[in-house]
């Protein structure tokens, strides 16, 4: 079985976030899931680069799982990239910790999926707000996922809510 | 017309062309109407002045984003800027209009040529890997100008980078 590592990038998931805290813990229900807290492992934005490495090179799949803030994902995760995608690592000649793994995202966005439409208030798809995220992964020569995407998280029914943690539960048992 | 250059490059120290781009800049001075930036140098911590920032947007008509491709994005500090800075009631929503009008322009630097943001290659034009700064300017109402994009950054010859230079202060100054 695949083991899956989840690093949830959400500035206050054990308060103010609502679906990602969900989605956080029903993928934490899972065998063979790891889920990082990545801001709280991180209060200072100062990450560690070789213990996320080493949770990178024992996983066959990775997710970030982020609520969409301004069309990307929130900062941490940037600096993520930043700084644990090195030269020789994630890419370059000897860089191969990607090749043959996973890369999915699993993103939640506040509007409905008929404002993610080229007629819709934001004109762009999701597929095309996560361009960059998918260009990261073909750089890295991972296999990129068709992302987990849960639309219009604001006010979000208890009952929609349930049903998106039991989906993102199937979408990371894959 | 007064122009905000706002540079986020994490090492303006070991950069060449963003530092090439931000000394062609820099001799702009307040009768040119241009203010020059270097936002990692300002906040080496991460801790963005909102009350500052928000200043500057508010006493300038054109805010240019200037920064090295990193993963088909910005640095983080430029994503931690918008988080932070451009907030509900100001950027947007009720009574925020702070950007309404505004002209925003992208100046990147890419490592890669041209040919790389291309479909055939990783399946993404620049355009595309702009296309959440775009949407960004639309939510807040602002107005996207062409991006100044310089391919191939590490290998530019000299006399290219002086001529890109060139070009980027005329742009400033239009």
């Amino acid at each position: 079985m695949k083991k899956t590592l989840v690093l949830v990038f959400h500035p206050s998931l054990n308060g103010q976030s609502h679906v990602n805290a969900a989605l956080a813990k029903a993928a934490g229900e899972l065998d063979n899931v790891t889920v990082r807290d990545e801001y709280a492992l991180y209060p200072d934005g100062r990450i560690d680069v070789k213990a996320e490495q080493a949770a990178v090179e024992a996983a066959d799949r990775v997710v970030f799982q982020f609520p969409l803030f301004w069309f990307s994902s929130p900062s941490l995760l940037k600096e993520w990239e930043d700084e644990v995608l090195e030269h020789g690592w994630a890419y370059g000649s000897e860089g191969h910790a990607f090749e043959g793994k996973e890369f999915a995202v699993a993103v939640s966005t506040g509007s409905p999926e008929s404002k993610y439409q080229p007629e819709g208030d934001n004109k762009f798809t999701i597929d095309q707000v996560l361009v960059p995220f998918e260009g990261t992964a073909n750089h890295i020569n991972a296999t990129w996922v068709k992302p987990f995407v849960t639309f219009a998280s604001f006010g979000i029914t208890d009952e929609a809510l349930a049903e998106a943690a039991e989906s993102y539960g199937k979408f990371l048992s894959e | 017309m007064k122009t905000l250059v706002l540079v986020f490059h994490p090492d303006m120290a070991k950069s060449r062309a963003n530092a090439a781009l931000m000394a062609a800049a820099r001799p702009l001075s307040e009768d040119d109407g241009v203010t020059v930036r270097d936002e990692y140098a300002l906040y080496p911590d991460g801790k963005i002045d909102v009350k500052a920032e928000q200043r500057l947007i508010e006493t300038h008509d054109r805010i240019v984003f200037q920064f090295p491709m990193y993963w088909y994005s910005a640095p983080a500090l430029l994503k931690e800027w918008e988080d932070k800075v451009l907030e509900f009631g100001w950027a947007y929503g009720p009574g925020g209009e702070a950007l309404k009008g505004k002209s925003i322009m992208v100046a990147t630097t890419a490592g890669g040529p041209r040919t790389e943001y291309r479909d055939e290659d990783n399946g993404a034009t620049m355009d595309e890997v702009l296309s959440p700064y775009r949407m960004m300017v639309r939510y807040t109402h602002a107005v996207w100008l062409k991006p100044f994009v310089v391919f191939e950054s590490m290998e530019l010859s000299d006399e290219s980078l002086a001529e890109a230079a060139r070009d980027y202060r005329q742009a400033l100054l239009r």
